[in-house]
């Protein structure tokens, strides 16, 4: 494809009143023009397969964008650089400058509020979990109960198990879930009651769990009476 | 510049038996010249406006725009030019929060410039010795404005019931918390919070989370501040260890580090 500036402008013929017309003189023109056309029609055409192609475009100025197929992201030309521009589905991978350092920010948020009573749990699709160190966290807020238990997995296991003391009347319960490696994750729930006067042992607990992350999930919580919020990091 | 529409086909003449003349060979050409010069006036008007200090004048919705004085990219919507969010420019972008008029700023998980997430998940163990669990080291000016923030979370156990122990949190050069766990403790979790307020200035909170917590300890919680230069060099964050009894360890299971865009 030449570039847009290396396509001329064709020059065509000022005939002049009893020329002598020859198939060369006739002929010069029509292809001087037709050229003009077919680069201009070259341009446009690799303009319109670079919209979309493994590779970048040869004529990329700032402001061009690009979908790079083989990465399958939208890149945007900038300070004579490409950079990933922010969509629904490629969010997961996209990382943001973090200040303005050289470090970056993966991008994460809430995948559920729930306010259902007693008993929540949140599906996590498959695959949410789909490289080491993606996490889940959970928070969880009641009041005036006893016990908070901790669940996780395909078929929520129980993990551990808060106990409140009879006087505690508000709490406050965050568990996270990180992947370690495939089909792993190590886990961590604490309870924060808003008294602990009875010598409680398990305000906080951890573990390890082993469940395909491949697979849908779920996490969640029971005997709460508040609500949740499930996130993504 | 012609509007494309406004780009017709050119007309050609169809030749018969007829005399040549100068303003019938020149009928043709010149009408495809014409064409041509408006299809590159377009394209060049075109790719002009794709960069330019200046919205381009023929606007539609659904066009893109390169600001090249703001040095964004902006999307045409509703009539409106709004930025759109590319990897070097999302951090400064405002969304909205619900249907308000309150905006977001994104922040998440911090990661290397190649995209290694500060997320460590391979136990650190230190038995019966003081030293590290976790050291990250910030890049410089991560934290270079006011709101900057990083959160941090770390938790693991402790083994043994010898004797109480003490972890640390680190910034810089100084120990900026110091949180015990008791003897029969055997499990932990610490968060904390830093924010930049300056150069050279930090506001700071830490607080740990114990399974247990039934011998008085006044270290749970500490609000504090912190005077490191964030943006001359990497800052390094760490999770010590500073005392433990000889036949107890403590392990760290996991620890990641985010950044707050505030």
């Amino acid at each position: 494809m030449p570039p847009l500036s290396a396509i001329q402008g064709p020059s065509v013929k000022d005939w002049v009143s009893a020329e002598t017309i020859t198939a060369a003189k006739l002929e010069q023109d029509p292809r001087a023009l037709r050229n003009a056309v077919d680069d201009l029609r070259s341009y446009l055409a690799d303009n319109e397969a670079n919209f979309s192609d493994s590779s970048a475009p040869n004529d990329a100025a700032n402001g061009f964008t690009w979908h790079d197929s083989s990465g399958n992201t939208l890149e945007f030309r900038r300070s004579s650089a490409w950079e990933q521009v922010l969509t629904k589905g490629t969010a997961g991978t996209f990382l943001m400058t973090a200040g303005g350092g050289a470090g970056t920010v993966k991008l994460g948020g809430t995948i559920n509020v729930d306010l259902v009573l007693s008993l929540d749990t949140t599906t996590i699709p498959a695959n949410t979990l789909a490289a080491d160190g993606d996490f889940l966290r959970q928070v969880i807020f009641h009041t005036d109960i006893q016990v908070a238990r901790f669940r996780w997995g395909a078929v929520p296991t129980l993990l551990i198990t808060h106990y409140n003391n009879a006087t505690s009347v508000d709490a406050l319960m965050k568990s996270f879930v990180v992947r370690t490696s495939s089909g792993n994750q190590k886990w961590v729930s604490f309870l924060r009651y808003s008294r602990d006067d009875i010598a409680n042992t398990s305000l906080v607990g951890s573990g390890i769990s082993s469940e395909d992350d491949a697979a849908q999930l779920k996490i969640g919580v029971s005997n709460i009476n508040g609500g949740s919020m499930v996130s993504f990091n | 510049m012609p509007a494309l529409s406004a780009i017709s086909s050119p007309t050609v003449r169809d030749w018969t038996d007829e005399t040549v003349t100068a303003a019938k060979l020149e009928a043709d050409p010149s009408a495809l010249k014409t064409a041509i010069d408006d299809l590159r006036s377009y394209l060049a008007d075109n790719e002009k406006n794709f960069s330019a200090t200046a919205a381009p004048t023929d606007t539609t919705n659904g066009f893109l725009w390169h600001d090249s004085s703001g040095n964004t990219l902006e999307f045409r919507r509703s009539a409106a030019w709004e930025t759109v969010a590319t990897e070097k420019t999302a951090k400064d972008i405002a969304f909205i929060a619900g249907s308000g008029t309150g905006t977001i700023k994104l922040g998440g998980t911090l990661a290397s410039a190649t995209g290694a997430g500060f997320v460590y998940t391979t136990q650190v163990q230190r038995a019966g010795a003081t030293g590290a669990l976790i050291a990250a080291t910030i890049p410089a000016s991560t934290l270079s404005a006011t709101g900057h923030g990083l959160r941090f979370v770390s938790w693991g156990t402790k083994t043994g019931a010898s004797s109480a122990a003490t972890l640390q949190v680190w910034w810089g050069s100084t120990a900026v918390s110091s949180h015990g766990l008791s003897a029969a403790s055997t499990d932990w979790r610490i968060e904390g919070e830093f924010f930049y307020t300056g150069a050279a200035a930090q506001d700071l909170c830490t607080f740990e989370v114990l399974n247990r917590d039934d011998t008085g300890l006044t270290n749970l919680c500490n609000a504090t501040t912190a005077t490191v230069d964030t943006t001359a060099a990497a800052v390094v964050l760490k999770i010590e260890v500073s005392s433990v009894g000889l036949l107890d360890s403590i392990q760290n299971e996991v620890a990641y580090v985010e950044w707050i865009n505030g």
